[in-house]
């Protein structure tokens, strides 16, 4: 027997030994709950409870702002305007 | 002013009591987990944006029957910020609804009918914004919004109706919640419709200033001015 033939028989041995422990094992536990799902749907919940409340103020805010915008540009025109039509009235006068 | 003022600090301060109510004080709901507390301002939302539609409403009638540019004014201001809260409405139902239900939108009466309220006066909006500055087109406009109003109705029964699955908690007067989440929810619903009617005040008066802005602008080109 050549030490190549030697090194064979030792490999299928071992081979053999790993086969026979694993089918003297106990079967593994079923899967009785997906941890790592539940974990990303209580994730998700809390993100989307975030996202929900800075959207209805976002949304708010954006139009707070954007009134306050215009009011202060109508404002302004109001003035003027109100100011030329005074001019104009007094000088056709 | 002075009045306006006090408005404006009691809707701040109920906000952020209303948000403290939510976040702190009322139970986390056993089955949905923390996102059922979206319900706290997604159903005082969807109710600013039926008043908002109201107002059009009332606003439109008012109109077609005087037609006196204030009422036209406060119609569209109703038709603004009912289509701002229904978009709200839209948005945080979906981020509600994919933990609760597994998918972002269903085809169910109170879903769909919602939807269809909110594009009837985004019409309404398109029209009375890009349409034109004639009489014509706010009559068109005052009808539309007459009539799109009548499906508030639609949208409010259709739990009850056709079923679905929607949670129909709020059409109960709040019986359906516990004690500490009804506290946050009127609290919350308080805060939503005093910002809702601050709002719509602020928007009334900056149609009407835009209104004098172009009857003074008309004013000056008829006195041989340019503008």
């Amino acid at each position: 027997m050549t030490r190549w033939h030697r090194h064979a028989v030792l490999a299928l041995c071992a081979l053999g030994a790993m086969a026979t422990a694993a089918l003297a094992q106990e079967p593994a536990e079923p899967i009785r709950q997906f941890a790592a799902a539940e974990a990303a749907l209580e994730e998700m919940k809390y993100r989307h409870l975030w996202i929900a409340y800075g959207a209805i103020w976002l949304f708010i805010m954006a139009l707070v702002a954007r009134t306050a915008k215009r009011q202060a540009g109508l404002a302004k025109d109001l003035q003027a305007l109100s100011l030329r039509v005074e001019e104009m009235e007094k000088a056709r006068d | 002013m002075n009045l306006r003022l006090a408005l404006v600090a009691l809707c701040t301060v109920g906000v952020v009591a209303g948000h403290w109510l939510v976040f702190d004080f009322a139970p986390i709901e056993a089955r949905m987990g923390v996102v059922q507390k979206i319900f706290y301002f997604h159903v005082p939302s969807a109710m600013a944006c039926y008043a908002g539609f109201i107002a059009c409403c009332i606003g439109s009638l008012a109109y077609l029957w005087s037609r006196k540019g204030r009422w036209d004014a406060l119609a569209l201001a109703g038709a603004e910020l009912g289509l701002i809260f229904g978009l709200i409405v839209l948005v945080t139902g979906p981020l509600w609804a994919r933990p609760a239900w597994g998918v972002w939108w269903k085809w169910e009466p109170r879903l769909t009918s919602m939807a269809l309220l909110v594009l009837m006066f985004a019409a309404y909006w398109v029209l009375h914004t890009f349409g034109g500055t004639g009489e014509g087109v706010r009559r068109f406009a005052a009808a539309l919004a007459v009539f799109a109003t009548p499906n508030i109705y639609f949208v409010h029964v259709a739990v009850e109706k056709w079923k679905g699955m929607h949670p129909e908690i709020e059409d109960k007067a709040g019986s359906g919640l516990s004690p500490d989440m009804r506290i946050a929810f009127l609290a919350s619903m308080a805060a939503l419709m005093l910002l809702f009617a601050l709002l719509l005040e602020q928007r009334y008066r900056m149609h009407l200033h835009a209104r004098l802005v172009g009857a003074l602008r008309r004013r000056i080109h008829r006195l041989g001015g340019d503008v």
